[in-house]
């Protein structure tokens, strides 16, 4: 059910319009000869009803029954009621507004049988499959993974020799600025060397991410497990 | 999917790609699936037919919606799009809550402003709206009246378009 809107109704009538329809429809008058002005006394006796409804509620209910009345003294009292046209809804807009109500009502009544049928469509869940990048080849695959391996035999190599190198960060920034400020395009591997250690390699890593962060260098890679290009910021986005 | 992105995947020309999917669409007829479409966007959806089915393995709901939404929802699934005051205008009663209902459940949804006095939201039914009623597109709206509402909807269209002055 609907929980979460809390409908105010009438005995169930969803408004003035429905219950005034509803009248219309129970003595089985003809929408469009009926005078509406007879129906405001019937109308009237179930606005009585409503006492229970908020105040906003029931003024709409309020302002179509004082309609109602006007139209029905009238007709009652022609010759003293002229027709001013500012004087609001005449019996033929209020008319005009009640069927177009009831075709409304006749519309929403098919909408819920359809909804009642069931026969509804679904979509598939999930959307678009996310595919890889591109550029994932095999071979890029298998020569990062020799690479790998060369590494993981160096790494030995380091715990056995156990070199006591010292690289600083701040020198090696220096070192890479120098490189970068002659070449103007250094990439990675040329920066790491052929066998770099794993200190220098980490060094060399750190100081590229600080010169990056402080907007000295950009950092550029075309396709997946490619060269990383390492240029020259122009100088003039460069803090001092 | 919009036919711009179907006619720049298959290489065709949007004319192309509107014979082909009607070709797909008359294809489905008669299996478990169908075209939907709404505006430029199209998308194969499971058949009403089978709804029943596919709604037990999907362990989905059955929507249900009140009498006063479901007249709120047949205003702006005719006239749209459509202000929350035109709505209320025919309905006669205030629709703040029936508006936020089916907007909440997006059978609903704002179609920009109305350029008039105070620029009011517009509404429109939704993607959704056309697959919980089982309808390929807005086209499929049920337009058949009993005798009674043709009547009623002759004279009152009559009535709104001359104005009694």
């Amino acid at each position: 059910m609907e929980s979460q809107a809390p409908r105010v109704t009438v005995e169930g009538f969803d408004g003035p319009l429905d219950l005034l329809l509803e009248l219309v429809e129970e003595k089985r008058l003809d929408i469009l000869t009926v005078r509406l002005g007879d129906l405001a006394d019937a109308y009237l006796a179930r606005v009585r009803a409503l006492e229970a409804l908020p105040a906003e509620e029931v003024s709409a209910f309020l302002a179509l029954a004082s309609r109602l009345v006007l139209l029905k003294a009238r007709s009652l009292l022609p010759s003293l009621e002229p027709l001013p046209v500012e004087e609001g809804e005449t019996e033929e807009e209020l008319r005009a507004r009640l069927l177009e109500y009831a075709v409304v009502r006749e519309r929403a009544d098919a909408l819920g049988d359809r909804l009642r049928a069931g026969e509804r469509a679904f979509h598939r869940e999930g959307g678009t499959v996310e595919l890889p990048p591109r550029g994932g080849e095999i071979e890029a695959l298998a020569s990062a993974f020799s690479r790998v391996l060369a590494l993981a035999a160096r790494h030995r190599e380091e715990d056995i020799v156990a070199p006591a190198e010292r690289y600083s960060v701040e020198q090696r920034t220096a070192e890479i600025e120098e490189l970068v400020a002659a070449q103007a395009e250094v990439s990675f591997a040329t920066l790491l060397g052929a066998s770099p250690t794993v200190g220098f390699a980490v060094v060399t890593f750190i100081a590229l991410l600080d010169l990056y962060r402080r907007l000295v260098v950009d950092l550029r890679q075309d396709e997946l497990f490619g060269e990383i290009l390492i240029t020259r910021r122009e100088p003039a986005s460069a803090p001092s | 999917m919009s036919r711009g992105e179907l006619a720049r995947v298959a290489g065709a020309t949007p004319r192309g790609v509107e014979t082909a999917l009607a070709e797909l669409g008359a294809s489905y007829e008669g299996t478990g699936l169908r075209l939907q479409n709404a505006g430029d966007e199209w998308q194969i959806v499971t058949a009403p037919d089978h709804a029943p089915q596919v709604a037990a393995y999907l362990g989905a709901d059955r929507l249900r919606l009140s009498p006063a939404s479901l007249e709120t929802l047949a205003v702006v699934a005719y006239r749209q799009p459509v202000t929350r005051a035109e709505v209320e205008a025919i309905r006669g009663v205030n629709c703040d809550q029936t508006i936020y209902t089916l907007s909440s459940r997006r059978l609903i949804e704002e179609r920009g402003r109305k350029e008039t006095a105070g620029r009011p939201i517009l509404y429109g039914t939704t993607w959704e709206f056309l697959e919980c009623f089982g309808l390929g597109s807005l086209h499929e709206l049920p337009r058949a009246l009993t005798p009674e509402g043709a009547v009623l909807e002759s004279v009152a269209g009559r009535g709104a378009a001359t104005p009694d002055r």
